[in-house]
């Protein structure tokens, strides 16, 4: 071996780039969060391989992707259903395989769902960067030269500590409950209130609630513009700019609800109307631009709840892969 | 470990552990403990006499399920099939192993139903080869 294991992305487009799941404890230096979209599907990617759930993966968005596996190893595909093919043989998503050097692994874009990650056995050893590889596509650093992938990028793969033993064939595990299967699914997340709640009428809050929200096509990972009745304050809130976290649901003087997303800034001055619980984030991260969004209203212990469930359900892909893989 | 005390203490740690299945092999002997937790066909038998040909068959244990719980379309398609082709599921709790194509081919009925609970060996589609 004269170099790392490599593989080498055939065709991609710049949707598609390097994340694991963010970079945290930098955001006092305007540095967002980034990381992956839907963390549950990377989290089930690097788990069915016996990774770390936190190695670097590729978020494939809503876009086809080629690659070349330049070295024996095993890979694994979770989140929206691409209906990938290994040197043309179907996979299913949720699913771990064995993978030899010289094949093709070949991903489209999903009918349902937003975002396929694919996780390798070592995960994608990129640099890290500010304690992540995840690319930070807003301001162009880590990932992979800090920008989206495209055909000719060749991404080193680590060292598994141990090289998981995949049997003939695969295998895989069941979504999370939640996970898009058609396209015409309106998704739902739960929403604690936020500090301006009170500064919006009552009809407000009603239309906040009861209103199923358009996710409008200038919508990214910076961020989701909602298209549907405007919510005007009692009267215009003024706010000095203020930290804020991915999930946060602000309201422009326009009325449309905006929801800050992983690229979004480390800070903003809009009222927030209330903040998308960390465990349905990942829903937000398989809506599809033009999709359905319903808000649905949740305590902090709902939410503690909702974490608790997330959490069951990768300690369960845990063992089901262990399981297979006969650790 | 056939007394009804003994069998007791086993379902108690299959449950515990989540197993809905349990087989044990000793000698000539063969049992095979099910976990009732849903009401679905226990059979894995054959419902007639299987054609001639290629068979899939189970390599696991677990619940068949001829598509995946993220597909609205079985796996089988037109019936055409490829070698090392995934054709249906086994579904333990959150497992999913699959059922491959042993050969290029056409394949036949199902051998078995959905929902059923199939273990090593079991027959799961007829493969005319081609």
């Amino acid at each position: 071996m004269t170099g790392p294991a490599m593989i080498e992305i055939l065709a991609a487009t710049p949707l598609s780039s390097v994340q694991d799941l963010g970079r945290s404890g930098v955001r006092r230096y305007g540095i967002g969060v980034s990381g992956a979209m839907d963390p549950m599907a990377l989290s089930a990617a690097n788990l069915l391989l016996g990774n770390e759930r936190g190695a670097a993966g590729i978020e494939i968005t809503a876009s086809p992707l080629r690659l070349r596996f330049l070295a024996d190893t095993a890979f694994s595909l979770c989140g929206a259903d691409g209906a990938a093919t290994l040197d043309g043989l179907p996979l299913p998503p949720f699913w771990a395989m064995a993978a030899r050097a010289g094949q093709e692994l070949s991903v489209r874009a999903p009918r349902a769902g937003m975002r396929a990650y694919l996780a390798v056995a070592g995960g994608i050893d990129v640099p890290v960067v500010m304690g992540s590889r995840s690319t930070d596509l807003k301001t162009g650093f880590g990932g992979h030269e800090g920008r989206g992938l495209a055909a000719g990028d060749r991404l080193p793969i680590g060292t598994p500590a141990a090289p998981p033993r995949i049997p003939e064939g695969g295998f895989g595990v069941a979504p999370p409950a939640g996970m898009p299967l058609s396209e015409a699914d309106t998704t739902e997340v739960r929403v604690i209130r936020a500090a301006q709640y009170g500064r919006f009428p009552e009809a407000a809050h009603e239309t906040f609630w009861s209103t199923a929200w358009t996710l409008r096509p200038d919508s990214n990972r910076m961020g989701f513009r909602l298209a549907g009745p405007a919510l005007i304050p009692v009267e215009r809130v003024e706010l000095l700019s203020h930290g804020i976290l991915p999930g946060v649901v602000q309201v422009p003087p326009a009325g449309e609800p905006m929801i800050q997303l992983n690229d979004a800034n480390t800070c903003g001055g809009y009222p927030k109307m209330g903040v998308v619980i960390g465990a349905d984030l990942w829903r937000l991260g398989q809506l599809r631009l033009g999709g359905g969004l319903r808000f649905a209203e949740a305590t902090r212990e709902e939410a503690l709840a909702a974490r608790a469930a997330n959490e069951a359900y990768l300690a369960g892909v845990s063992r089901a892969s262990r399981l297979a893989r006969r650790v | 470990m056939t007394d009804p005390q003994s069998l007791a203490e086993i379902a108690r740690h299959m449950a515990a552990r989540g197993i809905e299945v349990l087989e044990v092999r000793s000698g000539d002997r063969h049992y095979r403990l099910v976990a009732e937790a849903e009401a679905a066909p226990v059979a894995a038998a054959p419902p007639s006499p299987p054609p001639a040909g290629h068979f899939t068959k189970a390599a696991g244990i677990g619940r068949l399920r001829f598509h995946h719980p993220q597909r609205g379309r079985p796996e089988t398609g037109n019936g055409a099939v490829r070698k090392g082709q995934v054709l249906a599921y086994l579904q333990a709790g959150l497992l999913l192993q699959p059922v491959l194509a042993p050969c290029d081919g056409t394949i036949g009925p199902a051998l078995a139903e959905e929902g059923a609970l199939l273990g090593h060996g079991d027959k799961v589609f007829a493969i005319r080869p081609g």
